[in-house]
């Protein structure tokens, strides 16, 4: 806790692409809580100043709490603003910034260069240039792909912890070139390689441009350590984007005040939790924790496990071209709970991506819009584990790593009319295996929770266990090679009330167990020999105490991946029939 | 005091797209990186102008100023004549050494002199250039130092939902006056060339190289078959979609707008959305007389009698005017609760929207 205070309130800012919230955290009778969330719309553009957003949102958070936060500003003159908050500490996470253009300069495809593309794609970065080895044959055409894209920053990345010095000095000499070439906008460098030519690097750099030496984002082993430069990244964002958007300074200026990008402080949050989920002997035993944002300009997929993290933040999709489009389309179309045409979910699409806040109104709208945030979650998994192989788990060991808690947020998950259909979106996205809880993040407050966490280390612990998450509900995956209708898991049930029961799950089957919310049940799992049920191998069970979410308990025996029928009729009927099973 | 279980919102707020008769339009016209401004405080430019324009050196190569001159590295630098940052021509001594034996390194081209290193200096000797150009017809209202100018005209404004990123202008021609049959229906034998041609819809590949032959200025569309996005992309003359994708009855204020400014000078700036810059792709038409309308800025509050063009639901892309604001918040047929507004559509029928659905396009409802 704060020095000299019992406990600090808390006012978290949370600017994105399309809304500005306000939440206020208290101390209330030794327990901190949310008090309450205002919301805005997000003020970006020519004219228009984000702090109008920030000053809507406190003012709708006024409205429902008893409590006045925005106060004049007595020291206000025409360069400040005219109010000012009241509280202890302000946090904020932010979005709603544009991507930053970065190039990068690595050596070997599977080394440097896939570093630097993973630590690129986790931030709002956007990739303008990336060139390895084989391009310092053609240097020339680099520098003048480089002086066209004009970067804001070059990131030289390579050698490991010793070697390839010749090369790496190379990307510095072109860097440096860059940087005179560009002299009116040079790029800032980072540079995260090889620590034994960092001398040089200081010496040809340092004089023209600004210069950030980070650790080596591949120090050795084939390890990748990004954090240290996500971190230097994330303030270099934040501080580009207080810059370029008016009215931030002048809220939280003068207060107690942390902030970063939000994936980033999401990625912080996931690291912490994921740290708790170790188990010290048995690996098989180990659970990570996974949290994704569908957001209005970007969704950010992070998980941890054991001692690796990971962050993903991949842009919006602007305009959809070529095969990029024709595999969105095909896959939206065939996770559309509607009968309609190709064509008509072109036009969707289109249209959609015209506008970035545009809100379901209609049964097939609403169809259209979860089939792309399944499409979305799908394409965000499938790159997350490319960027980082140890997702699934260890290859050939017959186990997949399982991620517990799963926790989502973005408007689509939690402004969907029910909780089933959260879980069904939740469960065909991410496709989880073993043993899992899907919790929605309701208010988006988790990656203010990983910022908070440094001030007051106990509030993400009240919080997390607050009505500011809704457990949607454990989740099974028994998966088997055994065909169609097969049992392969037994499910007993224990109730409080000593109503047990049993439940034989068939391959193929989607079931829900009816537990009432908050109730408490044991669930026996008895999986057939070839049924992997996430306890270690496969044919091994366990007793399990699980909380009823809003859906109960599922459990998602229809395999991995899950195989849509191919004729309309039937594929529409089977999405309908899960739908209707989770209460959807 | 309990915990938060709801999320308090005001959503009236939502994006504007302009379109007015007569307004007066400011654009912000800057270089990425500082050149040299070329206009003057209060010149009149035209479409094709360039209004400042920045040279950026390119064409890097290494002159061996100690093999050159069969000395040490080291010892290069101080044989050289020339000092860094100069522009030397081609033939140019650059570095001497006056020994018993005499030997010279002249420049192999015209260039500047950027960076030493090695005993090797650093040539460049081409130059990219970088221009931002007016794109509009008008005068230079503010100049800014190093980077560009604010144009101003005032005229009518018809702002679109997507453009191919180009940009032109032409004389405004329309094939049909009410903008309802699709592009294809008409023969393209009346075209001029150069002329700017508004259209309802187009959903035919094949009017495309008519058009090119035609050397058609700029295409205006109400909406666009979305299997065409690709095409008109391609194509060599801006094309400005002013509704949306798929087939969607015109809007009557667009159509006003165009059918009154027929044969005026047409500017298309098809540039892409950019929310940072708060760019839209747009016509716009200078126009001498007129009183103007007020502006509404990119974002604004709903009210009623404004004319709004509707982004989600069944009635995509139709506009008409807000008749009714809700206080309490809608539950629709999808099963989510919204603040919404009661629309009057063009067809006279009445449609609640949610809020965040819709786009303000006037505050006025347009003359017919």
């Amino acid at each position: 806790m704060v020095k000299g205070r019992t406990s600090i309130t808390v006012l978290g800012l949370d600017l994105g692409r399309i809304n500005t919230r306000a939440m206020l955290i208290r101390n209330v009778a030794g327990k901190y809580s949310l008090q309450g969330c205002g919301t805005a719309p997000t003020y970006l553009g020519s004219g228009l100043r984000i702090g109008t957003g920030i000053e809507q949102a406190v003012q709708n958070l006024q409205v429902g709490i008893d409590r006045v936060l925005l106060r004049p500003n007595e020291k206000s003159s025409g360069h400040t603003d005219p109010l000012s908050l009241r509280t202890d500490q302000v946090v904020s996470v932010a979005s709603a910034g544009p991507w930053i253009k970065t190039a990068l300069l690595g050596l070997t495809e599977e080394g440097s260069l896939r570093a630097c593309k993973t630590l690129l794609a986790s931030l709002p970065l956007e990739n303008v240039g990336t060139f390895g080895l084989t391009a310092q044959v053609y240097e020339q055409d680099v520098i003048d792909i480089l002086v066209h894209s004009q970067p804001d920053y070059l990131i030289i990345s390579g050698g490991e912890d010793a070697g390839a010095e010749k090369p790496l000095l190379r990307w510095v000499e072109v860097a440096r070139l860059i940087c005179l070439l560009l002299a009116a906008a040079k790029p800032e460098i980072l540079f995260a390689g090889n620590p034994l030519v960092e001398e040089t690097v200081r010496r040809r750099l340092e004089p023209i441009t600004k210069l950030h030496v980070l650790p080596n984002l591949r120090p050795g082993d084939g390890r990748m350590d990004l954090i240290p430069a996500q971190n230097a990244l994330d303030h270099e964002i934040i501080r580009k984007w207080r810059e370029g958007l008016p009215g931030w300074i002048d809220l939280t200026g003068p207060f107690n005040h942390a902030e970063a990008t939000t994936g980033f402080a999401l990625a912080r949050m996931v690291r912490f939790l994921s740290q708790t989920k170790a188990h010290p002997t048995k690996p098989s035993a180990t659970r990570g924790v996974l949290a994704l944002n569908l957001g209005g300009g970007s969704t950010t997929l992070t998980a941890g496990v054991d001692s690796h993290s990971g962050l993903l933040t991949q842009k919006r999709w602007e305009i959809l071209e070529g095969e990029e489009q024709e595999s969105v389309m095909r896959s939206v179309h065939r996770w559309t709970a509607v009968p309609i045409s190709s064509e008509e979910v072109h036009q969707y699409l289109s249209n959609h991506l015209l506008y970035d806040s545009i809100v379901p109104d209609n049964v097939s709208e609403l169809a259209l819009s979860q089939a792309y945030a399944r499409v979305q979650l799908q394409k965000t998994i499938h790159l997350f584990a490319k960027n980082y192989p140890w997702y699934q788990g260890q290859s050939g060991s017959g186990f997949h790593t399982c991620y517990e808690p799963i926790i989502a947020s973005g408007a689509v998950l939690t402004q969907a009319p029910k909780p089933g259909q959260a879980m069904l979106m939740l469960l065909d996205g991410i496709q989880p295996w073993g043993i899992t809880t899907m919790v929605l993040d309701k208010f988006h407050i988790l990656p203010l929770l990983g910022l908070i966490g440094n001030v007051e280390p106990v509030l993400p612990v009240h919080l997390l266990a607050s009505s500011a998450f809704e457990n949607l509900g454990t989740v099974i995956v028994p998966t088997s090679d055994a065909p169609e209708g097969d049992v392969i898991l037994k499910v007993h049930v224990e109730v409080e009330s000593g109503k047990n029961y049993s439940v034989d799950i068939l391959q193929g089957d989607l079931r829900r167990l009816v537990i009432p919310p908050g109730s408490q049940v044991i669930l026996g799992l008895d999986p057939e020999p070839h049924t992997y049920v996430g306890f270690g191998d496969r044919g091994e069970g366990g007793r399990l105490r699980v909380v009823g979410g809003t859906t109960g308990v599922v459990i998602d025996a229809r395999g991995r991946p899950i195989l849509l029928p191919q004729e309309n009729e039937l594929r529409v009927a089977k999405l309908h029939q899960w739908e209707s099973i989770l209460g959807g | 005091m309990g915990e938060a279980s709801d999320e308090k919102k005001a959503m009236t707020d939502v994006g504007v797209v302009r379109r007015a008769k007569f307004i007066d339009i400011r654009r912000i016209r800057r270089l990425p990186v500082p050149g040299n401004v070329l206009v003057k405080l209060g010149e009149a430019v035209q479409p094709e102008d360039v209004i400042a324009e920045a040279h950026i050196p390119t064409k890097v190569q290494s002159l061996d100023i100690a093999r050159g001159l069969g000395v040490l590295p080291s010892e290069a630098a101080s044989f050289m004549v020339r000092d860094l940052g100069e522009v030397v021509q081609q033939g140019d001594v650059i570095a001497q050494y006056d020994g018993s034996l005499p030997r010279l390194v002249r420049a192999p081209v015209g260039g500047k002199l950027l960076d030493w290193k090695n005993g090797q200096v650093i040539l460049t000797s081409g130059v990219k250039i970088e221009q931002v150009k007016a794109v509009m017809i008008g005068e230079a209202s503010e100049i800014i130092l190093n980077f560009g100018a604010v144009i101003r005209t005032q005229g009518c404004l018809i702002q679109g939902v997507w453009g191919n990123g180009r940009a032109g202008s032409g004389v405004l021609t329309l094939l049909d006056p009410k903008l309802e049959e699709p592009l294809d229906a008409f023969e393209m034998d009346a075209l001029e060339q150069g002329q700017v041609l508004a259209a309802g819809y187009c959903s035919q590949k094949d009017v495309f190289p008519l058009l090119v032959k035609k050397s058609l200025a700029g295409l205006i569309l109400g909406s666009l078959a979305p299997e065409l996005i690709g095409i008109a992309k391609g194509q060599p003359f801006p094309i400005i979609v002013l509704q949306g994708f798929g087939r969607i009855p015109s809007d009557l204020l667009s159509v006003s707008l165009l059918t009154d400014c027929a044969g005026e000078q047409a500017c298309i700036n098809a540039c892409d959305r950019d929310v940072f810059k708060s760019t839209r792709p747009e016509v716009m038409i200078p126009l001498k007389d007129g009183e103007p309308d007020i502006e509404l800025g990119s974002r604004s509050q709903l009210a009623l009698g404004q004319w709004v063009q509707v982004i989600g639901g069944k009635a995509f892309g139709q506009t008409g005017e807000v008749v009714a604001l809700s206080t309490d918040e809608t539950l629709f047929e999808s099963g989510i609760n919204l603040p919404s507004v009661q629309v009057r559509l063009h067809s006279d029928e009445e449609i609640t929207v949610p809020s965040q659905n819709l786009v303000i396009l006037s505050d006025l409802y347009p003359e017919q």
